[in-house]
């Protein structure tokens, strides 16, 4: 996936040449980020009766490139959710955790454009996006044979708004907030089904630290 | 009268009147002075085993009344295979070094590694790579004989008793599968069995036969025994005193609900029989804790003047008895076809799933004899918490006897002698050696006292014996975390084979228990 995020941040990074010479005079803006948040999944009901909460930490990266043209940026970035529980069964609404080992992961990779509105400061820069969102969903447990686990990919959008304070020249602090919605990821089986939650999507708050300009 | 055991009314009737009418009768010295029976000593002689009894034709389903623990649980808590490397063997004159050399290069690999007792080698791939797709790239490779993921293998847990082979009945319903996640329960789990009573006391109790009988109206007069002590052991295969709770005895008024006919012990051994012990057979959930309560009386409490028979308010009070007492779970492999409703118990019933109590019913053996329902089950549908069960054979078709009606809501093995395996597609399982037992089987002139310290391993067939089936999974389940009666059925239900017609139906019910996937559960999207 590593590699997969990387052959994306250079391919957008490559797209913006062409415009940052078309453009002349504004220089190309490439940064690395990395950044650590909180994510409140919208299946709340399944999260919380297999893994006993519906939000947990996030830790993921990616890269920016902000395109001479006003305050236009692309970026990719990737995060990574990963909890244990256990196995449950669902009857009239009641959960019966009923101590099987599962694991869940979810590894989102996310494309991004936005605005940043440069002008409201020179040090601390707000922006909003929007973009494409792919879900890597895997769900592991015990006693499970061939095809009763799950690794699959869902597609979605999300968008997202935040704000960025330029520490240093190279050195940036942000926090940003973003909503995906993943449609019909979930809900054809296990706890998903049992609450008709089909939203592998969700809301998280996220603080970035980004180098580069 | 239990469910394998239909006929058994008419034959308590006609030995009742029998003992009515036979002259003289009246006016005999008690020697028991007035009490039913009396307990002589709670000790006896350790219980015989007489082995397995597969040369008898299994009991028929409506014939007359002569009629731990400790498993290896070593499954893995991973997925499917380890990743971060794959299995390959090279080709028989494939250049091992070199090719290990471009195999790596194609995959990233790290490494390869060939174990000891080993004809493949062992590549490390990146850690996040798709083990199952570099298998594939491999075996497109002409130097690559195979190439597969490390996948994980566990236990398929299977009871080493040794005649386990021929209890079909638990691989039909996976059961091997299903004891690798919950092995047997344990003895938190109370499984109360309202039946003809258990093999769970080694004592001997004298009894007085006051009556000559018949067993049938024009039957053979069977004289009166008289004073006749009767030894009693624990069934070997239920285990020790230890692992019963709270026996009582409807029938007989006491807290010693043994068994005289042998039904009781059959159920409770389907249930909970030890397992993976090198001995016998297996029971569902083998480390649970049995409840003897005895509500039905069969040929020799008649002969013997139980002051009480098993009618509705016996059973009731058994089932009202059994929930205050602790049982989690009710099998109920008894009933009635004839008569009307059965307000006392469905009362009964209600109050026991109120109190968390899981309750299996028989649906009845009749579908060739009118299809007439059991009467008791007649409440399970409107009760979330009671389910009322019909009977697969080992093709796990219908059973021929196994009654059809709205009430059936689930199936499990019960036998079918007409289906595979013939006599030996019933249920097997331990219990009191019929040829020791029902000696008014024989001419009345060898007819003689019954042992019931003698057991052996018997082929029975009836929805009383695929009710067990549900009496011990529920136990399962309570052990694995589903703890309220209408969850229980409601999961049983949920994870049913679905079994002829689309959907439930008054044949299978849901459909056949799948007590694997039941437990199992639900993941969050799978």
């Amino acid at each position: 996936m590593r590699t997969w995020i990387s052959r994306l941040a250079w391919g957008v990074a490559l797209l913006a040449i062409p415009a940052a010479g078309a453009a002349g005079a504004q220089p190309v803006d490439i940064k690395g980020y990395g950044m650590v948040g909180n994510v409140n999944f919208t299946a709340a009901d399944s999260f919380d009766a297999v893994l006993g909460s519906s939000s947990g930490v996030l830790f993921g990266g990616g890269a920016e490139v902000g395109i001479p043209l006003g305050g236009l940026y692309v970026g990719v970035g990737g995060w990574r959710y990963e909890q244990d529980g256990e196995r449950v069964f669902v009857s009239d609404g009641q959960v019966f955790p009923l101590g099987i080992p599962v694991t869940v992961q979810v590894t989102p990779i996310e494309i991004t454009g936005g605005w940043r509105f440069r002008n409201f400061s020179q040090r601390f820069v707000p922006y909003a996006g929007a973009g494409w969102s792919s879900y890597r969903y895997k769900e592991t447990s015990q006693f499970a044979e061939a095809g009763e686990d799950v690794d699959e990919r869902y597609t979605g959008f999300h968008i997202l708004a935040g704000a960025e304070f330029r520490l240093a020249t190279w050195l940036g602090l942000g926090g940003e907030v973003a909503w995906a919605r993943i449609p019909d990821a979930l809900g054809e089986g296990g706890a998903s089904e049992a609450f008709d939650e089909t939203d592998l999507g969700g809301t998280s708050l996220r603080l970035k630290i980004s180098i580069g300009r | 009268m239990t469910i394998t055991n239909w006929r058994g009314i008419s034959a308590a009737s006609a030995l009742a009147l029998a003992c009515v009418t036979w002259p003289g009768i009246s006016g005999q010295e008690d020697p028991l002075g007035g009490a039913s029976r009396r307990l002589m000593q709670e000790i006896g002689l350790p219980a015989i085993d007489r082995g397995l009894r597969d040369q008898d034709f299994p009991r028929d389903p409506g014939q007359t009344s002569t009629g731990p623990h400790f498993v290896d649980r070593t499954s893995v808590a991973r997925g499917d295979f380890e990743p971060g490397s794959v299995i390959v063997k090279f080709k028989p004159g494939a250049d091992r070094s070199a090719a290990v050399s471009s195999t790596l290069a194609q995959v990233s690999g790290g490494g390869a590694e060939r174990p000891s007792w080993a004809n493949f080698d062992v590549l490390t791939i990146p850690g996040d790579a798709d083990a199952d797709a570099v298998a594939d790239k491999l075996r497109a490779r002409a130097d690559v004989e195979y190439a597969q993921p490390r996948y994980f293998n566990h236990t398929m847990y299977r009871p080493n008793d040794p005649l386990y082979t021929n209890q079909w009945n638990f691989p039909a319903i996976d059961m091997e599968r299903a004891w690798d996640i919950q092995p047997g329960a344990t003895s938190n789990v109370v499984v109360a069995v309202l039946d003809t009573g258990v093999a769970f006391k080694t004592a001997t109790f004298r009894y007085n036969s006051r009556f000559p009988f018949r067993l049938t109206p024009d039957g053979p007069v069977y004289p009166a025994l008289g004073i006749v002590d009767v030894p009693f052991a624990i069934a070997p295969e239920l285990g020790n005193a230890s692992r019963f709770v709270a026996p009582r005895d409807f029938i007989w008024d006491d807290e010693d609900p043994v068994d005289l006919d042998g039904h009781g012990t059959h159920v409770a051994g389907t249930i909970g029989q030890l397992t993976n012990n090198n001995l016998g057979v297996a029971g569902m959930a083998f480390n649970v804790r049995i409840m003897p309560v005895k509500v039905i009386a069969e040929t020799w409490d008649f002969i013997f003047g139980a002051p009480n028979g098993g009618t509705d308010d016996v059973v009731a009070r058994g089932v009202r008895y059994a929930a205050d007492n602790g049982a989690d779970i009710i099998n109920l492999s008894i009933g009635r076809e004839t008569g009307g409703p059965a307000p006392v118990l469905e009362d009964a019933i209600r109050y026991a799933v109120g109190r968390g109590v899981f309750v299996a019913i028989a649906s009845g053996n009749t579908r060739e004899q009118g299809n007439q329902p059991n009467q008791i089950g007649n409440i399970s549908p409107s009760l979330a918490g009671a389910v009322t069960v019909g009977a697969v054979g080992r093709s796990l078709d219908l059973a021929y006897y196994s009654t059809t009606s709205p009430s059936v809501e689930l199936s499990a093995p019960g036998g079918d002698t007409r289906q595979a395996g013939g006599s030996s597609g019933a249920i097997l399982q331990q219990t009191l050696d019929l040829d020791l037992l029902e000696t008014f089987n024989r001419p009345p002139a060898q007819f003689g006292p019954p042992r019931a310290d003698s057991f052996a391993y018997y082929y029975f067939q009836g929805t009383s014996m695929a009710t067990p089936h549900v009496a011990g999974f529920a136990a399962l389940l309570v052990q694995q975390g589903i703890t309220s009666p209408a969850a229980i059925e409601d999961a049983m239900k949920k994870y049913a084979t679905d079994k002829g017609a689309p959907g439930p139906d008054e044949q299978f019910g849901a459909g056949l228990i799948n007590p694997r996937a039941t437990l199992r559960g639900l993941g969050l999207a799978r």
